[in-house]
C-alpha cells in the first residue's frame, strides 16, 4: 500500500513537471473536463514504469462467458474481462493482453527473455481516478488471467489476423522501351491474397466469426508529378491486364502516360508503388451481425518497381 | 534521408502507413460506437495498446474527438538491411484543432490544460502484413 502511495506521489510530481514543460493551451471552452485523449493531455503517465515483477494474480474466473464477473480494485468494480484491453488484475489494477504479432526475438521489449519461454503482454493500468495509462510491454511466462474468452471481438481479431494482405510483384510495360506520351501498362499477377475476396473464420467454443476482405481498388503512385504538381496517382479497379507484345497500347484500363522522362532521376528511373485498398468486414457467422465496423485497409507494396522512361519515341 | 530512388519510395510507404494510422485514429476517436479493429490493422505492441486505451477512455467518459490533428511527418531513419526492416518517423504534431467533445452535440469539452503542438517520434517495423506502427513517444518540452 505504502509503495503504491509512493508510486502515485512520484507520478504526481512527474505530471507537474511535465505540465510546466509542455506547450499547453488553455481550453477554448474553459471547462473542467478531464483530459481523456493521451495525444492532447498534458503530463499523463508516460510509459516507463513497469508493473511489479510479481506474477499478477489475475482474475480467477476461467475462460467462460465472463460478462457478469467483476473484479474489485481500489474500492471500485471493473469487469474482469475487457474486449479491448484483456484481463483485469485485481492485484494491481492493470489489464493484460497478449501482444500480437509478437515483436522479433531481439526486440528490447523482451528484456533478455526468449520468446520460447513466454509472451509479451500489452499492459494498461487504472489510476486513482480510474484513468488508464499504458505501460511498456511486459514479459510473462504464464498468461496473466488465462486464455481469452469466447467473445466476438476476440474471435474477430483472430479472424482478421488470419487474413493475409500480401504484397504483389509489380509490372510495367513496355519494360525497357517506355517513352513519354505513350501509355505504360501497369499490373501485377493476381493471387488469392492480392486480389478478389478473401476470408478467414475463427471458431470459438460456441461461436464463429468471419473476416472478409474485398479488393476495392489499386492506387499506383507512378513516381512523377501530375499537372497539378502533386505526385501522380493512377487508380485501377483491380490487378490490371498483363501486357502482351503487339497489344494495342490502349487495351488496358490500368495505364499511365508519363510527360517527362526519367533520365535526370537517380538510377535514371521512376520508382512505382501500388497501394491495395481492401474493404474489410467482420461478422458473426451465425447471425451475420457486425463484430467491428467495416473499414478500409491500405496495403502498399514492399518493393518499389524501377522503370526507365525515355524522352524520345523509338521509331521502328 | 534520401527522398528519391528506392529508399525514397519505401520512405513514402512508411509515411503513408503513418498517415493511414492517424486517419484510422481520427475516425475511431470521432465516434462513440467505434472499435479498435482498424487501429489493429496498422499498429501493434505499445502503439496499439496506447491508442486502444485512449479510445476506451474516451468512450468511458462519453466523449469523442472532433476536428483532426495536423501531421507533418518526416522519415528520420530507415533501415532496409535490418531483419525485420525498421523505420523512425518524426512528426511535429499539431493537435490544436483536435478537441474533446460531446458525442451528440459536438460541444467542445476540452480539459483546462492541453497540448497544442509537440514533437512525436514513431517507430515502425516491417511485418508480413506491411509496415506496422509499434511504438510512439512524445517530447512535449520540445517546440516545433
Amino acid at each position: 500500500m505504502l509503495k503504491s502511495v509512493a508510486r502515485w506521489l512520484i507520478a504526481c510530481v512527474l505530471v507537474l513537471a511535465a505540465s510546466t514543460a509542455a506547450a499547453a493551451d488553455p481550453s477554448p471552452s474553459g471547462g473542467v473536463t478531464k483530459c481523456r485523449n493521451w495525444y492532447i493531455c498534458v503530463g499523463v503517465t508516460e510509459p516507463g514504469s513497469t508493473p511489479g515483477p510479481g506474477q499478477p494474480s489475475g482474475p480467477s474466473t476461467g475462460g467462460g462467458g465472463g460478462d457478469a464477473q467483476t473484479c474489485s480494485w481500489n474500492g471500485k468494480q471493473w469487469p474482469c474481462w475487457d474486449d479491448d484491453l484483456g484481463w483485469f488484475s485485481s492485484s494491481d489494477g492493470c489489464y493484460y493482453q497478449r501482444s500480437v504479432p509478437a515483436p522479433p526475438a531481439d526486440d528490447p521489449a523482451w528484456r533478455g527473455h526468449s520468446p520460447a519461454d513466454g509472451d509479451l503482454y500489452e499492459v494498461n493500468c487504472r489510476g486513482a481516478d480510474g484513468e488508464l495509462s499504458t505501460k511498456p510491454l511486459a514479459f510473462f511466462a504464464q498468461a496473466p488471467g488465462g486464455p481469452p474468452p469466447d467473445r466476438p471481438a476476440v474471435l474477430g481479431r483472430q479472424a482478421l489476423a488470419a487474413i493475409k494482405f500480401s504484397s504483389p510483384d509489380l509490372h510495367a510495360a513496355p519494360p525497357t522501351s517506355a517513352v513519354v506520351g505513350l501509355p505504360v501498362w501497369l499490373w501485377y499477377t493476381p493471387t488469392p491474397t492480392t486480389s478478389g475476396t478473401q476470408s478467414a473464420t475463427a471458431r470459438g467454443v460456441t461461436l464463429s466469426v468471419t473476416a472478409t476482405a474485398t479488393l476495392k481498388e489499386v492506387r499506383w503512385s507512378t513516381g512523377d508529378k501530375g499537372p497539378d504538381g502533386k505526385p501522380a496517382v493512377v487508380t485501377c479497379k483491380d490487378a490490371g491486364t498483363p501486357y502482351r507484345a503487339g497489344a494495342n497500347p490502349d487495351a488496358t484500363a490500368c495505364s499511365h502516360v508519363y510527360l517527362t522522362g526519367s533520365a535526370k532521376l537517380r538510377n535514371d528511373s521512376y520508382y512505382l508503388q501500388a497501394t491495395l485498398v481492401w474493404r474489410v468486414d467482420v461478422v458473426r457467422a451465425d447471425t451475420g451481425a457486425k463484430v467491428f465496423n467495416s473499414f478500409d485497409y491500405e496495403r502498399t507494396t514492399d518493393v518499389p518497381l524501377a522503370l526507365r522512361v525515355g524522352e524520345v519515341q523509338v521509331l521502328n | 534521408m534520401p527522398t528519391d530512388g528506392p529508399e525514397g519510395a519505401v520512405g513514402d510507404t512508411v509515411l503513408s502507413t503513418y498517415q493511414h494510422w492517424w486517419d484510422a485514429k481520427v475516425e475511431a476517436y470521432g465516434r462513440s460506437d467505434s472499435d479498435g479493429a482498424q487501429l489493429g490493422a496498422y499498429s501493434s505492441g505499445q502503439a496499439l495498446s496506447d491508442s486502444v486505451a485512449g479510445l476506451h477512455q474516451l468512450h468511458e467518459a462519453n466523449l469523442v474527438m472532433v476536428g483532426a490533428p495536423r501531421t507533418s511527418p518526416v522519415v528520420k531513419n530507415l533501415d532496409l538491411r535490418a531483419d525485420p526492416q525498421t523505420a523512425v518517423v518524426e512528426d511535429c504534431l499539431d493537435v490544436s484543432e483536435w478537441h474533446q467533445a460531446d458525442p451528440a452535440t459536438h460541444a467542445l469539452e476540452d480539459p483546462a490544460q492541453r497540448l497544442s503542438r509537440y514533437v512525436s517520434t514513431t517507430k515502425l517495423r516491417k511485418s508480413s502484413a506491411g509496415w506496422l506502427i509499434v511504438e510512439t513517444s512524445r517530447e512535449v518540452g520540445r517546440t516545433c
